[in-house]
């Protein structure tokens, strides 16, 4: 079981969460080529390392917030605590 | 987001719908009540339930009198809660929620919506309530960390809900549409604990 946590709820199992996936810097679409706006629609870095993603609390505060997570521990680095939010929102 | 002062529930000229439950008590679920009063299920789906969303800083906001995780009983009877960082809930009979509302600042924008017909409303009481949603759900409901007026959402028996600790009872509000199922799977759920269900 993974325990994600949530800024505003607190440790929370994570089918409470929606993982929504690699948090990347959106590009402008109006000066982006299409082969940017293809990276950022679809391709993933996929590291086995600290990697930054979004998530949604689905069955609990409903926002989208970003993580830092060991994709091989599935340890969360800084984890926010709820009234002291550190997480950064997405 | 709509400047409510625009708004006015009680005198739109259109006349509300009478409010029809999506839970039918039915023999299998009065099967499982034996009476035992450890677990008391009651449908509370009637009682008006108006969600305002508005930013925690705002007037209305601090009229309301509590933060995100929080709820409070008004005179009235009202509960006033906060489900989400910029979302709070007025649950109670139509009247006195209609007052509760007609206390609140007028300026600043929000938006209201009555989801009184949109959800369920289960109020689950008795000595062995807390055992028994945490039998269904992945919270911690001690004392500690549930005290009387916390307020929360999570999952109970894999659907979304909100789960106010109202006094001695806990609300559990869910989409109607899965009303039946979470009045028939907390039925079964409080089974072992002795279950008496309400009007």
């Amino acid at each position: 079981m993974l325990i994600v946590p949530c800024p505003h709820c607190g440790p929370r199992n994570s089918s409470d969460l929606r993982y929504v996936g690699e948090s990347h810097s959106r590009p402008d679409p109006n000066t982006a080529t299409p082969e940017q706006w293809r990276d950022y629609l679809y391709m993933e870095d996929n590291p086995a390392d600290w990697l930054k993603e979004t998530w949604y609390c689905r069955s609990g505060c409903r926002r989208y917030f970003t993580l830092e997570r060991h994709t091989g521990s599935n340890e969360f680095r800084n984890p926010p605590i709820p009234g002291n939010k550190k997480g950064t929102k997405a | 987001m709509v400047n409510t002062t625009d708004l006015d529930l009680t005198n739109s000229g259109v006349e509300a719908p009478t409010y029809r439950t999506s839970v039918v008590v039915t023999p299998a679920t009065s099967g499982l009540a034996d009476g035992g009063g450890g677990v008391a299920l009651v449908d509370r789906g009637d009682h008006t339930k108006l969600m305002l969303r508005c930013d925690a800083g705002s007037a209305a906001a601090a009229a309301l009198g509590v933060s995100f995780g929080s709820s409070r009983i008004t005179d009235s009877g009202v509960v006033i809660t906060g489900l989400r960082p910029d979302e709070y809930w007025l649950i109670g009979t139509a009247e006195s929620v209609t007052g509760e509302r007609a206390g609140l600042p007028a300026d600043g924008l929000r938006s209201e919506v009555d989801l009184t017909h949109g959800r369920t409303l289960i109020e689950v009481s008795g000595p062995k309530a807390t055992g028994m949603l945490e039998k269904v759900c992945g919270l911690d409901f001690s004392d500690a960390m549930t005290p009387r007026g916390a307020a929360t959402s999570a999952s109970v028996a894999k659907v979304s809900c909100d789960i106010v600790r109202a006094g001695d009872s806990y609300l559990v509000a869910c989409d109607r549409s899965f009303g039946q199922y979470l009045m028939e799977s907390l039925a079964d759920a409080a089974r072992e604990f002795g279950l008496t269900l309400g009007d």
